[in-house]
């Protein structure tokens, strides 16, 4: 299921298109707007960051690294949190 | 007349009570913030899995106040060092802690732990900083070997995950409560609160369930009974049993008998 997290319509007096990058995350296609940082996510899923851990190809982002790191094409993302369990 | 504290120490920090309590397997959030209420316990075990993006906005978190419990995620699911270490590392992310209960699963019938693997990820966990609460079989040389390695307690099995068949081998929890110093908690199998009476009677240090209340009839009510069994089975053991004979021996003076 692909989900598309940012759409603009394209202004007729200028060429304006913004740029998309394919991304995994937790394991589905979508769609994110280029230039995306991991805080940029967090905030468009409406996630709070003390709550979760975020793991890029395999790298975990330390939370301090939230507003700085971007995301590229490809990139396979784990959004990971606490659920009950034994 | 002061009653002294019978409190314990896991990686050097202290705790009153000795039931551990797992968070799965309730009817509703507000079910698992209630039984963990009633059985008073100050460790809770979680597990670390995907944010569910098309979901509800509730989670665990908004019922359990996390700073009140010192929490404990899980690597269940687990079969392989490389994911375990992968779930730990990503734990102390989420939680901020580096407390973790390490489960390598070798089969998914019985959920007994991969021994082998289990060893693996420990060595490389330990010397990673965390603070590692390993679930292990009830197998001493297993347990010593974890102990070595320099994990912060053995947790053997008293019977599979969620059986409910109690401590399967007391005689083997006796052996290693003798042969480790760190705790020993017993983790897996717990039933009924005369199971974990058992557990603590024995010397042990803490008892972890989770199936054992979730899957009670009255889950709040069975917490409150796990909360008085293991404070009763701890006290019985300090308190230092009778001896076990074969013939009987009355309790009643014969002086005096008219």
């Amino acid at each position: 299921m692909q989900h598309s997290l940012e759409l603009e319509k394209p202004k007729p007096h200028r060429v304006l298109r913004r740029k998309y990058m394919h991304i995994t995350l937790n394991g589905e296609g979508v769609d994110i707007a280029e230039g995306s940082t991991v805080a940029g996510l967090l905030e468009h899923l409406q996630l709070q960051h003390e709550r979760v851990a975020v793991e890029v190809n395999l790298d975990i982002i330390p939370k301090t690294a939230y507003d700085s790191h971007g995301l590229a094409d490809g990139d396979r993302i784990e959004i990971v949190h606490f659920v009950g369990g034994g | 007349m002061t009653t002294q504290k019978d409190t314990w120490t896991i990686a050097g920090r202290e705790f009153t009570s000795r039931l551990m309590v797992g968070t799965g397997k309730y009817a509703s959030f507000q079910q698992t913030a209630e039984a963990l209420e009633a059985s008073g316990a100050e460790i809770i075990t979680v597990a670390v899995r995907r944010v569910n993006l098309d979901r509800s906005k509730e989670s665990l978190l908004d019922y359990i106040d996390p700073g009140k419990y010192t929490l404990l995620p899980n690597t269940a699911g687990c079969y392989t060092a490389d994911d375990a270490v992968r779930t730990c590392r990503l734990a102390r992310e989420a939680g901020m802690s580096d407390f973790v209960k390490l489960e390598v699963l070798g089969d998914e019938k019985t959920l007994f732990p991969d021994n082998e693997e289990l060893l693996k990820a420990a060595r490389i966990l330990v010397k990673e900083g965390f603070t590692v609460l390993p679930y292990t079989s009830d197998d001493v040389i297993m347990c010593k070997k974890l102990e070595d390695i320099g994990c912060a307690a053995v947790m053997p099995l008293g019977a599979p995950i969620g059986s409910g068949l109690g401590i399967r081998n007391p005689y083997n929890i006796r052996i290693i409560l003798e042969s480790v110093r760190i705790p020993v908690i017993v983790d897996a199998g717990v039933g009924s609160a005369s199971d974990a009476a058992i557990a603590m009677e024995l010397g042990c240090d803490g008892v972890l369930m989770n199936t054992a209340i979730a899957g009670a009839q009255d889950p709040i009510a069975m917490a409150r009974a796990m909360r008085l069994a293991v404070e009763a089975g701890r006290l019985s053991y300090k308190a230092g049993r009778i001896p076990r004979k074969l013939y009987a021996s009355a309790s009643s003076p014969l002086d005096g008998m008219i």
